[in-house]
């Protein structure tokens, strides 16, 4: 857009002048007192008008880069100062795809309005971001009128803002353990003993035991010190795992239909928040999206903002053809991979065999959106799509008969009964391959 | 939520309804329509074409507000009255002239900013004080024309008003070109 600045007249003084002084000669000349007094309104306004604005508006806003989630309402704010007396100031912020702009049209406020000062205006439209990712808006405008709007200044565009829009975390309030805890430090419960608090037996005392472990009573009855012992807490490497190769499906924002890459997204950002209030490391890695390959796995919430941070630059199938042994590299034996996929790339299948080759519990989330295996259509993509979706059934019957259960996403308690199997399986003696 | 607006894939906004937006048309459109029918009640046996015609260009001013239309469609009013009612008619005029005020205010103001603009209720609230104090000295000329009539004189007090409102603008736009310098 094209700045313009400087006070011009619009067409709404043109009018008045013309037509109010038109009527009004013609009325004198023709002795019609009606028509003056028709003239006389835009006359007045005319006259009330005919002096050029001299003020020079300023308009600022301060607002440049803004952090949001999704679905919150954030206000944008810009101010115009040098109206003047009566003036108005017009605010329009430019929608975009899955934001929500309320007012759509732009907003028309009065000079000195609210908490602004005389000659200034100041403009707020909300703006509410429907879906993840990092994003600059457009460039919002700015415009000053005078009093009977015969006078305009502007339009003038301001910087757009940019904005980065982390997922949304819903609270998952899981009591599954996650198995194979294998760390320092966290809440679940180790297989050996050691300082924790959940209760492993009543066993006599050691050198090095603590004296407040001391069981009385058992001592007292059997004349010797018992302690009560219990299993360590540690924690778990959770991989979170996210299939970035394609995006199906629809997306029509936090409110409305979801795409495999919002649910996986979604997905994730959940189980990294979950994971990583229990204490456990969380790592992400991500496949198929340039740009955005790793998180490292870590701890406490400045991981958990580093992981969405990470997860709302994905875009969808920007790197396709990575090597599928990737997906091993950093999981050691012991590591909770979740693997969140559309299971559309066949490759997707393939990591889930390396890993769960490697003695990595490997759980598929399947966020291929609902709804969309059901396709009647007879077009050449319909049937390639449904003979996909056969060829998609069977690779799943093939990973549950290797013991990785697939889960369709459907919120934050789907994984509940998963890993308690999961933990209850741990005890079983495995064949891995190192 | 002030309206409703439809987006094509990509947000690019197709078609915005709005309160204000409906508000602003409905305020163009109707004082031109009332202003019609005045004159239809003052001159029974005007055609009806022109009057007819003159709604439809308030309508395409409502919705071209910042373009040339509004000019035509008031100018055409004015045109249309002086014509079509044969003898001065001052308290109709004064009618013509608040549907002719209203009709203008709100073709200005749907011209600031993009179709369906929501205005705050204290711009709306200063555009009515203003509109009501220029149509209060309105009232006052047609009053002084209709007394000035009934006495018997003719309009030499209005050609002297006129004179004077003329004869502002020219000092007014002086005092304009030497601020500006």
């Amino acid at each position: 857009m094209t700045a313009i600045t400087g006070w011009r007249p619009t067409y709404a003084h043109l009018r008045a002048a013309v037509v109010g002084l038109t009527v009004l000669v013609v009325g004198v000349v023709i002795g019609r007192p009606d028509a003056v007094v028709i003239a006389a309104p835009l006359v007045l306004v005319a006259v009330a008008s005919a002096r050029r604005p001299a003020t020079e508006p300023r308009a600022a806003t301060p607002l440049a880069a803004l952090t949001v989630n999704e679905g919150e309402e954030v206000t944008w704010e810009a101010t115009l100062d040098g109206l003047p007396p009566g003036g108005t100031a017009v605010f329009v912020h430019p929608g975009q795809k899955l934001l929500a702009v309320e007012p759509a049209a732009g907003l028309l406020v009065a000079e000195g309005a609210g908490e602004a000062a005389p000659g200034a205006a100041v403009g707020r439209i909300a703006l509410r971001p429907l879906r993840w990712g990092r994003r600059r808006l457009g460039d919002p405008a700015v415009a000053a009128y005078d009093g009977w709007c015969s006078w305009r200044w502007g339009p003038v565009p301001l910087a757009g803002m940019r904005m980065t829009v982390l997922p949304m975390t819903a609270p998952l309030d899981a009591t599954a353990p996650a198995p194979h805890p294998r760390g320092l430090v966290g809440m679940e419960r180790a297989a050996r003993p050691g300082e924790g608090t959940e209760f492993n037996k009543v066993r006599p005392f050691g050198t090095g035991d603590r004296l407040r472990r001391i069981h009385w009573p058992v001592s007292a009855r059997t004349g010797r010190l018992h302690v009560t012992a219990t299993y360590s807490d540690e924690d778990t490497h959770v991989a979170v795992l996210v299939d970035a190769v394609n995006d199906v499906g629809e997306s029509a924002g936090v409110d409305g239909d979801q795409s495999s890459m919002d649910l996986a997204v979604r997905a994730a950002a959940v189980l990294a928040e979950h994971f990583l209030h229990r204490g456990d490391r969380v790592g992400v890695r991500v496949f198929g999206a340039w740009g955005v390959s790793l998180v490292p796995a870590g701890t406490g919430l400045l991981q958990l903002r580093r992981i969405l941070d990470t997860l709302c630059l994905i875009e969808p199938g920007t790197a396709r053809g990575e090597d599928a042994l990737v997906a091993r590299q950093g999981l050691g034996a012991g590591t909770l991979a979740l693997m969140l996929s559309p299971l559309i790339d066949p490759a997707a299948t393939q990591q889930v065999a390396i890993l769960n080759r490697a003695g990595i519990d490997v759980v598929v989330i399947d966020t291929l959106p609902p709804g969309m295996e059901e396709e009647t259509g007879t077009t050449p993509a319909a049937l390639a799509w449904r003979i996909r979706m056969l060829q998609r059934r069977v690779e799943t019957t093939r990973l549950a008969s290797l013991g990785i259960p697939v889960v369709p996403w459907a919120g934050a308690h789907s994984l509940d009964q998963v890993l308690r199997d999961l933990t209850r399986r741990r005890s079983t003696p495995r064949l891995v391959v190192r | 939520m002030t309206g409703f607006a439809l987006e094509d894939r990509d947000g690019t906004q197709l078609l915005t309804i709005t309160v204000p937006g409906i508000v602003v048309r409905l305020s163009a459109v109707a004082p031109i329509a009332i202003a019609v029918g005045a004159l239809h009640r003052v001159a029974p046996d005007a055609l009806w074409w022109p009057s007819v015609l003159l709604v439809l260009l308030a309508v395409l001013s409502a919705e071209l507000p910042d373009s040339g239309a509004g000019l035509v469609t008031l100018g055409g009013l004015a045109a249309w009255w002086l014509i079509a009612v044969p003898e001065p008619e001052v308290w109709w005029g004064l009618l013509v002239a608040c549907c002719a005020l209203v009709f203008h205010a709100a073709l200005a103001h749907a011209a600031a900013g993009p179709s369906g603009c929501a205005p705050t209720w204290l711009a709306v609230l200063r555009l009515a004080r203003r509109c009501g104090g220029v149509l209060v000295a309105t009232t006052g000329l047609a009053a002084v024309v209709e007394a000035a009539a009934e006495w018997g004189e003719p309009p030499m007090l209005v050609v002297g008003l006129t004179l004077a409102l003329v004869g502002v603008l020219p000092w007014l736009a002086g005092l304009t070109g030497t601020n500006r310098a």
